[in-house]
């Protein structure tokens, strides 16, 4: 592991990084390291700019007319990028995650889309799962909802807000606990998102009802049966359990803009389970 | 390698469904700016690769054409020399341009040249394609000496930019064949263990070689 204190370390995997030399699963730790740090970014993003430069000795040749008419077509069907954080970027990403998502559609429809998605997630488990893990399934769901209802009045290190994070086609695609007390985030992702992850992340946003958004953090693995747990400051938890939950497709190390600037995959609203 | 296309970065992207399209539709935005001047001349096009980012940042897709005439030869060059297959090199520019069309706002020209970062993000994808699902066709075993760079005639090095001949000024100053091993890595996109397999040099000299020769750069480039 790598000894983060050391800045010579820290360039030499910077430069590696760059240059090419790490291997698949070595250049995925380090860009998880490098999601949580800007400093390393930079190095690398230097690196990178350094060594770059030898691109422009490669003999150039002409791609076949196809691969431009690929690009227009891809672009054309997609949203215009995120403009300059500066100026209307964050209004554009919102405005797509609340047209696409109908993040805001009032406590009734959510709470039928989580009651339909707790239902789809047992239907969605593959054919080969046997029954007796599904049954292991539903007990534990049972078991979560009477200490839910046992904890009415709530005790610390308990959740106070769920939410079920679903896609495009309603599948619940990540779970999330919330104790506002103690800030702890608890997110497990349930099914595979739809692609494989050769260089992009998936990051976790807290989009809040007045429109604001900022990230929460990179999500750690695309594996279904993943989960982690993030400890969040007390404001954070608390304009958490009023808000909601996106998770975007980013280039590696995250957005670059502080806001999402690739698809929105999937989201959900924090519900309070003190009924 | 026929699934390459449906595996490949971003491309389920093409199959995003109709609320997407609504989005872009309903969102008013103007997808082709009237401001916007085609890059004109090739001088003058290579000196504005930035200002034509700038204009794919603001959704101004003329200008991601401009962007692509004068810089996919250069970005397919590298791809096919990493990737050593067509069709693989083909989708990596694809794909690449459109990261380029939705990070162009990421792009800073204080801090480099637009071809630097678009080649950074071409080699980023070679690399992360090869570590994955490997070339098309294999790495041949080479001597360092028989092993040259793409381009090193005086006339190719004369054309380059302020930048790229200051890197090749620091890299003449490297030993022979530190120097060749590190453009090797850079060029054929491998690891230290894949170069040292294919020179018959011990894995720690290939390291050392390369670790030294970055740190030598970084000082000499500084």
């Amino acid at each position: 592991m790598m000894n983060h204190a050391d800045p010579e370390l820290r360039d030499q995997l910077a430069a590696e990084y760059a240059l090419g030399t790490l291997s698949s699963p070595e250049r995925r730790r380090f860009e998880r390291l490098m999601s949580h740090d800007r400093d390393l970014r930079d190095l690398v993003q230097g690196w990178e700019l350094r060594l770059n430069a030898l691109a422009e000795s490669v003999p150039p040749v002409e791609p076949p007319a196809h691969v431009w008419d690929e690009i227009a077509r891809r672009i054309a069907t997609e949203p215009s990028p995120a403009p300059a954080p500066a100026s209307a970027g964050k209004r554009w990403s919102l405005d797509r995650l609340w047209d696409n998502l109908g993040l805001w559609r009032g406590a009734a429809a959510l709470a039928t889309a989580t009651a339909a998605a707790l239902v789809l997630y047992v239907a969605l488990l593959p054919p080969r799962v046997q029954l007796e893990r599904i049954a292991g399934e539903i007990a534990a769901l049972g078991e979560r909802l009477a200490s839910v209802a046992r904890q009415v009045d709530a005790v610390a290190s308990r959740p106070t807000h769920v939410a079920v994070l679903l896609d495009k086609d309603q599948r619940p695609m990540m779970t999330a606990d919330l104790d506002v007390a103690d800030g702890r985030l608890l997110l497990r992702l349930n099914l595979t998102p739809p692609r494989d992850f050769t260089s992009d992340v998936l990051q976790v946003w807290l989009v809040s009802p007045d429109g604001t958004s900022r990230s929460l953090g990179i999500f750690p693995s695309e594996r279904p049966g993943t989960t982690t747990a993030l400890v969040l400051p007390h404001d954070t938890a608390e304009a958490l359990a009023k808000a909601a939950l996106a998770v975007s497709l980013e280039p590696r190390g995250g957005s670059m803009t502080g806001q999402p600037s690739g698809p929105v995959l999937f989201t959900g609203a924090l519900m309070s389970i003190r009924l | 390698m026929s699934s390459h296309k449906a595996s490949l970065g971003r491309s389920w992207q093409a199959e995003t469904p109709a609320t997407v399209v609504r989005l872009l539709q309903s969102s008013g935005k103007q997808v082709v700016s009237p401001t916007h001047r085609p890059a004109a001349s090739d001088a003058e096009g290579t000196l504005n690769r930035e200002a034509l980012l700038q204009a794919c940042a603001s959704g101004d897709q003329t200008a991601l054409h401009s962007l692509y005439m004068g810089t996919a030869p250069q970005l397919f060059g590298l791809a096919l020399r990493i990737l050593r297959g067509r069709e693989l090199a083909e989708e990596i520019v694809q794909d690449s341009f459109l990261i380029v069309w939705r990070q162009a706002h990421a792009f800073d020209p204080a801090r480099g040249s637009a071809m630097a970062w678009l080649a950074s993000i071409v080699r980023n994808r070679c690399i992360d394609v090869i570590r994955q699902r490997g070339r098309d066709r294999p790495l041949d075993d080479v001597s360092i000496e028989d092993w040259e760079a793409p381009v090193s005639s005086p006339a190719d090095l004369a054309a380059l930019n302020r930048g790229a001949s200051r890197l090749h000024d620091c890299l003449a100053e490297l030993e022979e064949q530190p120097r060749k091993v590190l453009m090797m890595v850079y060029y054929e996109g491998i690891t230290y263990k894949e170069a040292a397999g294919r020179l018959g040099v011990p894995l720690g000299t290939v390291t050392n070689w390369v670790r030294e020769s970055l740190l030598r750069l970084r000082d000499c480039m500084e």
